[in-house]
């Protein structure tokens, strides 16, 4: 069993306009709504991948009753702590015209240690059927930012294999409890220890900073269709076939899950980066939240094109 | 069609150790109306409902309250939450619990269900908690799998006046 920690769950609007200006109104072509958060979008993965998992984090109000209304629709297990306020609404617009999208973030509700503490509680009990954790995102107000270190620390005293996808000072004390698999977001950041995330050198650098560290795995983004892997076999730069792109709304959870399946399935190193890629392809291509089936993501394979970073 | 079908696939849960407090506040911020209580292991090993925190908090009173006269004494009732309010939930819980198996079909729980007068209950996997069926999904289950759609049509009474 797979456990996601999403400590701010969302609500995600996507809205499909012809064009878009700001100071004007428009009407949606279409509209696509899904829950959201890291660790949501990893399940929800995860189900069409054709593995169980069981989501927690905070729910509040009318989207957290909908987040999990919906998961249940899914089948997807859940055991989120129930609070007072409301989660988050994320909405996207893209834009068909310059084929641009738009994203504005929302905060998410209070989330007062109680809380906290009983998703600890639930976590615990969870832990002893699990096989891998995953987790990722943003803070709640109230959550401390020592959160995801706190996670890391009680997973790796099971033993269980931890992934993070997370930024700021929440992932600089995460990476400090040596989690698994480390992906560094870094659209909410620029610079990670001082060091400028905008080169491929730079990358490699702190990559290899932190794989040095004792993680196993750290991925980091270059450019929009390509990750940098550091692995204990050494740089592999991935890169998805740059055609037919919609939306790269969740495509680090995607890589993520990937991330997940090919290590539980015990695959090659190379087999693992190419299919957690072939995840990502099959997620940017669509609106629908995910990817359309196991068959797609093997289909895509062949159109990963991994290749070895020599130093 | 099978439990595992139509149940709901939330763990929400008490400890052993949990208490009572702990219960009525776990149940409202769920909406719940029962929830499975689980040892450290994730084993269920009993199931608390309203109805046996009502049973706690107000001893002998379900009874007295069918007669029309019974005027339940508000202070007295708040006075024996303050007591029982950190009582656990072991003391209280039912502990020949009916857990239905993840692979059992629907038409049997619905019987059992109905036979043993029982609204919800937890579904296992090898003893580990994978969910909660209650009646109404039960029903729709059943009526699901034994009628064809369009078979079994809302009955929507006539607009009036017309």
């Amino acid at each position: 069993m797979i456990i996601t920690v999403t400590p701010n769950p969302a609500m995600d609007e996507g809205y499909t306009v012809s064009e878009l200006r700001p100071g004007r109104w428009f009407r949606a072509k279409d509209v696509n709504r899904s829950p959201g958060g890291r660790g949501i979008n990893a399940s929800i993965v995860l189900k069409q991948l054709g593995y169980d998992s069981v989501a927690t984090g905070f729910l509040a109000g009318f989207s957290g009753a909908y987040i999990r209304n919906n998961m249940l629709e899914r089948g997807i297990s859940t055991n989120f702590v129930n609070i007072k306020g409301e989660n988050r609404t994320n909405t996207y617009i893209f834009e068909e015209l310059g084929g641009l999208e738009t994203a504005v973030t929302d905060v998410g509700p209070t989330v007062y240690e109680d809380a906290q503490k009983r998703l600890m509680w639930n976590l615990d009990r969870l832990l002893p059927r699990a096989t891998a954790v995953l987790m990722g995102g943003s803070l709640p107000p109230g959550v401390p930012v020592g959160f995801f270190k706190d996670v890391i620390n009680r997973v790796k005293r099971k033993n269980i294999p931890i992934y993070i996808d997370a930024f700021g000072k929440a992932l600089d004390l995460a990476i400090e409890a040596l989690p698994t698999v480390v992906k560094i977001d870094h659209r909410f950041m620029n610079t990670i220890r001082g060091v400028d995330l905008s080169t491929l050198d730079h990358l490699i650098e702190i990559s290899q900073k932190i794989f040095d560290e004792g993680v196993d795995w750290v991925i980091t983004s270059y450019f929009n269709h390509s990750n940098v892997f550091c692995t204990t076999k050494g740089f592999f730069l991935a890169e998805i076939k740059p055609e037919r792109i919609f939306t790269f709304r969740s495509a680090n959870d995607a890589l993520m899950a990937g991330m997940v399946v090919a290590r539980e399935e015990r695959m090659g190193l190379e087999d693992t980066i190419r299919f957690a890629m072939a995840c990502v392809q099959e997620n940017v291509r669509y609106a629908e939240k995910g990817v359309p089936s196991r068959e797609a993501v093997d289909a895509a394979l062949g159109d990963i094109c991994v290749e070895k970073i020599e130093r | 069609m099978q439990v595992r079908d139509i149940m709901d696939r939330d763990l929400t849960s008490l400890a052993e150790g949990s208490t009572l407090l702990q219960a009525i506040a776990l149940m409202a911020a769920h909406k719940m109306s029962g929830l499975p209580v689980l040892n450290d292991d994730g084993r269920v090993v009993g199931f608390i409902s309203e109805k046996d925190v009502l049973r706690a908090v107000i001893p002998g009173y379900l009874g007295y309250m069918d007669d029309n006269f019974a005027m339940p004494d508000i202070e007295k009732i708040k006075a024996r939450v303050r007591l029982v309010g950190n009582d656990v939930v072991r003391d209280y819980m039912s502990k020949r619990v009916i857990v239905f198996d993840e692979y059992e079909t629907v038409s049997n729980a619905m019987v059992t269900m109905f036979k043993k007068d029982i609204r919800r209950a937890p579904v296992v996997a090898s003893s580990s908690l994978v969910g909660v069926v209650d009646r109404e999904e039960i029903l729709k289950g059943f009526v699901r799998d034994n009628f064809e759609e369009g078979e079994v049509a809302i009955a929507m009474p006539e607009a009036s006046g017309a």
